[in-house]
């Protein structure tokens, strides 16, 4: 691995637990500078956030900053998204959805930043 | 907070998380501007709510054989030194502190994404 990415690794997972999310946009950037596939990209990246996530949840669990119930009802139908998300990915390449994506971001920040 | 916002929600934070595209991000943003859920167990619950998604969509990913094992090995050893280091000051961050960070983070992601697919646009365009 390139010797920047080793370090862009240890960001990752710093922003994973201050943000509790956002390693893995990170993580598809740093695997296609290694040279993967956009793809291969981002399967890897899912793949190297299970672990850190765990962590990271396992963190916040014994700092008390969550609780497990309140995640509960979202939980079947993320998996359900999950599914068609993984389906899809193999099919189509996402960049409308990304614009429109990026798009919602923006708002969203501005509209959290000033909360 | 009604069954439809729940599902949806959801579902595109799965959806989304699955093909990498930040999903994260969703569940976060419509917790903390929607039902004023405190950022940090938004984070919390966004990180609860990766687990079992992400565990979905590798089996289907390493059927595909997309996963490069070796970065995810390599990675994760360094991630990890990352989040035992930012365990030591997660505690001393005020929650409104860290969702102005959150914000400015999706606000780079976004707009680089764009920048990103405008300079796509026009590398075809020749």
């Amino acid at each position: 691995m390139k010797k920047k990415n080793y370090f862009v690794s240890f960001l990752i997972g710093i922003t994973n637990v201050l943000i509790g999310s956002g390693g893995g946009i990170i993580a598809v950037g740093m695997l296609k500078n290694e040279g993967l596939s956009q793809k291969e990209a981002q399967s890897t990246a899912i793949a190297c956030m299970l672990p850190l996530t765990l962590a990271s949840v396992f963190l916040y669990l014994k700092n008390r900053a969550v609780d497990f119930s309140s995640i509960l009802p979202y939980l079947p139908f993320g998996i359900i998204g999950a599914v068609c998300g993984a389906k899809t990915l193999k099919k189509i390449s996402p960049k409308i959805l990304s614009l429109l994506f990026s798009a919602f971001l923006i708002y969203s920040s501005i509209r959290l930043f000033f909360k | 907070m009604n069954f439809i916002q729940i599902a949806a929600a959801g579902f595109l934070s799965g959806f989304l998380g699955a093909m990498g595209l930040g999903g994260g991000s969703v569940l976060i943003i419509f917790l903390v501007l929607f039902l004023n859920t405190p950022q940090i167990q938004a984070q919390g619950m966004n990180l609860i709510f990766f687990i079992p998604c992400a565990l979905t969509a590798l089996i289907i990913h390493s059927k595909n054989k997309l996963i490069k094992w070796k970065y995810v090995l390599i990675t994760d050893a360094l991630g990890i030194m990352g989040i035992i280091t930012a365990s030591l000051f997660l505690n001393k961050i005020d929650s409104e502190y860290i969702r102005k960070i959150f914000a400015v983070f999706i606000f780079v992601i976004g707009f680089k994404e764009i920048i990103k697919t405008i300079k796509e646009y026009r590398k075809k365009q020749k």
